[in-house]
């Protein structure tokens, strides 16, 4: 889910319009720069839509820059006025979608951009905005598609391949997706510090799922060095940090991370950083702040809910909250991590032939995912099949990754550490 | 003197029409047709064409008047891209292409990464991203820039037209490198590329004169004037190709022939090396008040072209240094174009022109730059060669001398012989002194 929402950003991050100088104003946020610019263009050309879109745009930035959504409705408002000095215009109608799945709107979006590539059959990116709500609603097939289009509409561009990427990673084939991932970094121009970092962060991401620690912890340093401070190689290389046990570098990364990004989903990482750390008092308080502030989001499509299930499900004992937060998203969506936070909700709840269906159905879909299959043979123990069960732990134990050191301790309380300690 | 050049083939998103149409003709009916559209239009891709043709037509008429007309029409284009897809990357490599023939190097770079920072797909850029540093002398960064061209993108083939853009480039770098037989392997890969991609007739002949100018370089003659020919079967009346068949025929000091050639050439193109070359050949056989005329004319372009700029600083600066004329403007020309092009060939011309103003020192470190990278032009070392020589070390004149009358023992007109007298003279003198000391 997170990863997905970097993936959009990325494409746009791609161009920046007509900004030959930097804005001198040191103070503003790069969102808040390019809303000075928008502003700019619209006072110099009042009677054209290009400078209402510009600000669309940016105001999107900054809402992602501070959470604040009331950001999204200043954008449509400025969308309104460039579809008003230009109906149809088909960039406004990219923006409108830009903006549905920004605020994570994505069946809302799926059907703008549907309506866009009837009219417009030969866009890369509107068939980008297809793949792209496709794949977190759970339709990986018109999601692959649609990517499948992008590539052969304008071979090897960028937003196609990291999406292409994020798929492989999805349908299992983490090394192949590597691969497009490796070919991206290395057609971007060096001069594109973010979106070299964010690449990187996304293939550091890459090696750590496949259990190569160490690769993955020299690519995240990598790109902390292209991009001092970013905020998504912070999170990622915090995981890692875990990995190695080094619990106290990962609060310090996740702390970071979340004072350049004050998303709700960050404190939970944070709080679980915490707890790892053996920092009880501090977990709890961070724990309660994510609960409240995940809360107020909650019931927004834009939330945190997926952390907020295994919230309830594993830190605050409150399995029928889980259950309900994982119902609420499953009634919308059925990608994989929305069908493994209901599948866990589920089993917490001692529905266990349910939960195993959710799960396996998310597994099905290819990804080889530690946590994932941790879960899936926790679920499988619960309904006494231990066959079924050895073989998804000792699955998510082999790949070294989130959730192998539950399934090791599990397949070691069940007798079999022999059979891990590979 | 004519000298490699590393220039453009870029593909300009002109239709690619058949090798026999005339390409010029050709080009004038892109421009036309796209004047009317974009005026109808408006739209960015019309723009982007126009300004595409004109850079196409820069190329065929070395008229630098285009390159503005064709900025003019890629800015309109710009303007009118979109911000929410990716049809900025034309434009913004035509920029780049536009930026590069006029030898703004450091702004060709920008466009070109910005372009390639829209994530297309299309890796053209990455070649005018490496011309330009190639021209600013950073050679690694440059070949580094060249391999991104053959990125295999997506499970289809590769593309052949990046292959022939890698080929023809990482050629002229093997030659900086002073592997020439490297470079005219991978030219001649180039040339058929070229042909059978069916590229503009401009770009086809470009490719051969490129060849023909290492084969030259290497002193193969005969091997030089059969491809500076198939330049000109690619693009009857090409002003390189008569150029380089030129240079040909005062190898074969058959100078009436040469004579011919560069006035084939110059009503082409008046390119001041060309005008001073012609002017060389009536010196030579001595027509002196012919000579005169064409260096006067030399002189005169080079007035012209200070009004419009550095077009032309490094070939003048050379004319100077080679006649002992107006030695501080040498200098000064070499030195303002260094800021901008830090090529080994921009060295070499501020290391003749310090020498020729009496700066051996500074002179023997900027030659020993231009030298830096192995290049095996005959030039260069007989630069070299008389610098050291007057600096009083006879062994490393003659080293550099013996050098470069082997890589090509007709590398010029005048200097050729004239290594070969200095050659003599360091014998006669070293001899001369050695019996002094016995005596």
């Amino acid at each position: 889910m997170k990863a997905k929402v970097a993936l959009l950003t990325f494409s746009f991050a791609l161009y920046a319009p007509a900004q030959n100088s930097p804005m001198p104003a040191l103070q503003l946020s790069p969102a808040e720069q390019s809303m000075a610019a928008a502003r700019k263009e619209i006072e110099n050309k009042p009677g054209q839509f290009a400078g209402y879109n510009q600000l669309a745009i940016a105001l999107s930035r900054r809402a992602r820059e501070t959470s604040d959504s009331s950001c999204y409705s200043q954008a449509e408002d400025a969308l309104k006025k460039s579809l008003e000095l230009a109906p149809g215009n088909l960039e406004s109608g990219k923006i409108h979608v830009w903006l549905l799945l920004g605020r994570h709107e994505f069946p809302s979006a799926l059907e703008a951009a549907k309506a866009l590539n009837k009219k417009n059959p030969d866009d890369v990116l509107v068939y980008g905005f297809m793949s792209d709500a496709n794949a977190e609603l759970g339709k990986y097939e018109e999601a692959e598609n649609a990517v499948q289009w992008m590539l052969n509409l304008r071979p090897g561009n960028l937003p196609g391949l990291t999406r292409a990427a994020y798929l492989r990673e999805l349908f299992g084939d983490v090394d192949g997706a590597y691969e497009l991932l490796d070919i991206a970094y290395k057609a971007t121009p060096p001069t594109e510090t973010e979106d070299r970092a964010w690449i990187l962060s996304q293939m550091g991401h890459l090696r750590f799922v496949a259990g190569k620690t160490d690769e993955a912890d020299n690519i995240l340093k990598q790109a902390l060095i292209i991009f001092p401070g970013y905020y998504y190689a912070q999170g990622n290389l915090a995981k890692v940090r875990i990995a190695q046990k080094r619990y106290e570098d990962a609060v310090v990364l996740m702390q970071q991370r979340y004072q350049a990004t004050p998303h709700a989903e960050n404190l939970y990482d944070l709080a679980e950083a915490l707890k790892l750390a053996g920092r009880e008092d501090e977990a709890k308080k961070t724990f309660a702040e994510f609960e409240a502030q995940s809360l107020a989001e909650s019931i927004r499509k834009d939330n945190s809910n997926h952390d907020l299930v295994f919230y309830y499900a594993d830190h605050a004992q409150q399995p029928a909250q889980a259950l309900k937060v994982a119902q609420q998203e499953y009634a919308w969506r059925h990608d994989v991590y929305t069908l493994d936070a209901y599948a866990w909700a589920l089993h917490v709840n001692g529905q266990d032939t349910e939960a195993r269906k959710q799960i396996e159905t998310a597994l099905a879909i290819g990804i080889r995912d530690a946590s994932l299959l941790d879960h899936a043979g926790e679920i499988a123990l619960k309904l006494g099949d231990q066959t079924a069960a050895e073989r998804y732990l000792k699955d998510s134990a082999a790949l070294h990754a989130n959730g192998s050191e539950q399934a090791r301790l599990r397949l070691a309380s069940l007798g079999q550490a022999a059979a891990v300690n590979r | 003197m004519a000298r490699i050049q590393n220039r453009i083939v870029l593909f300009l998103g002109l239709s690619f029409s058949s090798v026999a149409m005339a390409q010029q003709g050709a080009t004038d009916r892109s421009i036309a047709l796209y004047q009317v559209r974009a005026a109808a239009s408006n739209n960015a891709t019309d723009y982007d064409k126009l300004g595409a043709a004109y850079v196409q037509k820069g190329r065929e008429t070395s008229d630098f008047a285009y390159y503005d007309l064709a900025e003019k029409a890629l800015t309109k284009s710009l303007a009118l891209t979109s911000s929410m897809d990716m049809s900025a990357a034309a434009p913004l490599t035509h920029m780049a292409a536009t930026y590069m023939a006029e030898h703004r190097f450091a702004e060709a770079a920008d466009y070109a990464q910005r372009a390639l920072a829209l994530g297309s797909g299309d890796l053209s850029p990455f070649g005018l991203l490496g011309d330009a540093h190639a021209d600013m002398g950073d050679y690694d960064q440059a070949a580094q820039d060249y391999e991104k061209l053959l990125l295999h993108l997506t499970s289809q083939e590769p593309s052949r037209g990046l292959v022939f853009m890698h080929d023809s480039r990482v050629s002229y770098l093997k030659f900086i490198h002073g592997d020439n037989a490297g470079a005219i392997e991978l030219a001649k890969k180039a040339t058929n590329a070229a042909t059978a991609l069916h590229l503009p007739a401009e770009n086809v002949g470009w490719t051969y004169f490129q060849l023909g100018e290492y084969l030259f370089q290497a002193g193969d003659i005969s091997g030089a004037e059969a491809a500076y020919q198939e330049a000109l079967t690619a693009l009857p009346g090409y002003y390189r190709g008569l150029s380089g068949l030129a240079k040909v025929r005062v190898a074969q000091q058959k100078y009436p022939e040469a004579i011919d050639f560069y006035k084939k050439a110059i009503e082409e193109i008046p390119f001041p090396d060309y005008i001073a070359a012609l002017g060389d050949i009536y010196t030579k056989i001595g027509e002196k008040e012919e000579a005169k005329k064409q260096h006067d004319l030399v002189e005169y372009i080079g007035y012209l072209s200070s009004l419009n700029q550095r077009a032309y600083n490094r070939e003048l600066a050379v004319f100077y240094a080679d006649r002992d004329v107006k030695l501080p403007e040498s200098m000064a020309l070499a030195q303002r174009e260094l800021e901008l092009r830090r090529d080994v060939y921009t060295q070499d011309v501020l290391a003749w022109s310090l020498y020729k103003n009496g700066k051996l020192k500074e002179a023997a470190a900027t030659m020993d730059k231009a030298l830096s990278m192995g290049t095996k032009d005959a030039m260069f070392d007989f630069h070299a060669g008389m610098i050291h020589r007057d600096m009083g070390d006879t062994d490393g004149a003659r080293d550099y001398l013996r050098r470069a009358l082997a890589i090509n023992p007709h590398f010029h007109i005048f200097y050729a012989d004239a290594a070969r007298r200095a050659l003599e003279e360091m014998q006669t003198n070293g001899a001369a002194k050695l019996e002094g000391a016995s005596r």
